[in-house]
């Protein structure tokens, strides 16, 4: 059916990749790239590129792109989807599909390409634009595409376990080329409809481009009609920022952390995670001064599940919501699902430790902008609730067996570069990862 | 629906229920109109129930004329394809009140009732 397949994004989105390479998506996470770079070709002519008009055909015929599978996976579970939200930026409700499209303001968008083969007269409006992998932190659930740190470690791990980690190619930043990024500047000039820019890395605060192209958005008057978004990892705090929270009409900045605990650092080595709440309390405070909004981009793994509720506690405490309920799935050795039952259990018995603290009930509706402040404790519960659930009714994979094997394998690479141990931080998993040779 | 063309087949048909309960104290005299049409026209005892089904993209524009003398009042209450608009949205109407108590024209104006409700509830922006 078309409301279990429509999305409105590809009518008004485009993200370019660290490479430069266009992507129809933010939520695709195929790989697919096509010969389209911001090198050779604009952002209003990847609109009406055939890969553009050919996704917004298969849309509009009720097809299910492969681009869209992640989308398509989390909708199977329940979860609130990217399609879910891009919908409702053209007040779509899945809830009540059929009557909110067809009053849709963007009615005659997909009408006029349902009669010109997918193409459109839209100008993009909402751009995820990835600024390069040049990053500070080397996360062990991160991917050297996205990590220049993690990058060079894995040249060090593939010759360790090279069945489970590949020999990553060094990544171009496209931003590392001025010329490119005046062209991606002055581009924008010529795009009167953007309306949100969301920045990813590498580590966004760490990356220099993040502040040239801000601050040419804020030279050219543009800035001021323009709200953008971005994640960190909470290592890094700067007076610039403040500068550009008072010139763009909005922003909007996710906090990566998986744990109040020191497991954090284990995971997201090499931070502190001492220093990573400071940070977090600065931009806390900043949020008190100016328009800034802030959430936690949290996704557990079978390690940083284990301390959840410090998370939720800090939640709580500082009325701060998640952005939704993530759930990693590469690498999938470190997927919650491995996690023992009695491991399970307890980690549960700290969830309802926490609400029972504080006396939390789950929303009765699906709350799915959860950007709106004044249901931010109906947001910070649902999430509480959502991964509740999540631990009490996921089952083990079938390769649970062998995938603990790789776990092993997995941490015993990455302990031996940095000379660490999982046990310093977790003693209470000793029994379980003994058991499977560690 | 299958597919994007079965839509636009079923658009121009689909309206949506605007149902308006009328509950007076006393009794008094009241001109109801929808769209500038009028719907109901005489001196209201009970609660009266209207129901007009308004096409999907069609502006909803209501007003309410009473003829009263103190202490007589009105209290209108509003659902709109089954979602709860009055009082809960009461802040919109003219004068911003669902306790009509004056001799004025009180009205309540919507132009697009889907993307109306969608930023009156807090979805987020339409881009």
């Amino acid at each position: 059916m078309l409301k279990d397949t429509f999305c409105s994004s590809p009518w008004f989105h485009i993200r370019i990749n660290p490479a430069g390479n266009y992507i129809p998506c933010r939520w695709d996470f195929s790989g697919t790239t096509t010969e389209h770079n911001i090198s050779n070709t604009g952002l209003s002519e990847y609109m009406n590129s055939d890969v553009m008009k050919s996704l917004r055909s298969d849309l509009l015929n009720g097809k299910d792109p492969s681009a869209c599978q992640s989308c398509r996976n989390e909708d199977q579970h329940g979860k609130v989807s990217g399609r879910r939200r891009q919908l409702l930026k053209s007040a779509i409700s899945v809830n009540n599909f059929e009557k909110s499209l067809c009053a849709s303001p963007h009615w005659h968008h997909f009408e006029y390409s349902s009669k010109n083969q997918g193409h459109t007269e839209n100008l993009p409006v909402d751009l995820q634009i990835d600024l390069g992998n040049t990053c500070n932190s080397s996360c062990i659930m991160c991917d050297p595409v996205y990590s220049s740190r993690l990058n060079t470690d894995y040249q060090k791990l593939h010759k360790i376990e090279p069945q489970l980690f590949y020999n990553p190619e060094v990544i171009i930043n496209w931003t590392d080329d001025p010329t490119l990024v005046d062209k991606f500047v002055n581009e924008l000039e010529n795009i009167p409809s953007i309306k949100y820019i969301h920045f990813l890395g590498g580590e966004t605060l760490y990356l220099k481009s993040f502040y040239t192209i801000c601050n040419k958005l804020i030279e050219k008057g543009l800035a001021k009609n323009i709200s953008i978004g971005t994640t960190t990892n909470c290592t890094i705090y700067t007076p610039e920022l403040e500068h550009i929270i008072k010139n763009f009409k909005h922003v909007h900045l996710g906090l990566s952390i998986e744990a109040v605990h020191p497991i954090n650092d284990y995971v997201r080595w090499p931070s502190q995670v001492n220093s990573v709440v400071d940070v977090m309390k600065k931009f806390i405070s900043l949020r008190e001064h100016t328009d800034l909004h802030l959430s936690l981009r949290i996704t557990p793994s079978i390690f940083t599940i284990s301390q959840i509720d410090t998370i939720f506690d800090f939640m709580i405490k500082h009325s701060i919501i998640a952005e939704s309920c993530n759930l990693l799935q590469d690498p999938s050795c470190l997927r919650i699902e491995l996690l023992p039952k009695n491991l399970v259990d307890v980690v549960l018995d700290k969830i309802n430790k926490i609400i029972n603290t504080y006396d939390l009930s789950r929303p009765t509706h699906s709350l799915v902008n959860r950007r709106n402040d004044t249901i931010k404790n109906s947001v910070i519960a649902d999430i509480i609730f959502e991964y509740k659930h999540l631990l009490e009714t996921m089952q083990e994979p079938k390769d649970v067996e062998q995938e603990r094997h790789n776990l092993i394998k997995f941490i015993k690479a990455f302990e031996s570069i940095r000379n660490n141990s999982i046990l310093t931080y977790l003693p209470e998993y000793e029994e379980f990862l003994r058991s499977y040779g560690y | 629906m299958k597919n994007f063309y079965e839509a636009t087949v079923i658009k121009p048909g689909l309206t949506i229920p605007v149902k308006l309960t009328l509950d007076p104290i006393g009794s008094l005299p009241c001109l109801v109109k929808i769209n500038g049409t009028t719907v109901y026209e005489n001196t209201i005892r009970n609660t009266k129930e209207i129901i007009e089904n308004i096409p999907l993209n069609d502006t909803i524009n209501i007003s309410i004329q009473i003829y009263r003398h103190h202490p007589d009042a009105l209290q209108v209450s509003l659902t709109i394809d089954d979602h709860d608009i009055l009082p809960i949205y009461q802040h919109l109407a003219n004068p911003p009140t669902c306790y009509l108590d004056q001799n004025n024209i009180w009205t309540f104006n919507i132009s697009d009732f889907y993307p109306w409700y969608h930023e009156i509830t807090g979805q987020g922006w339409i881009i």
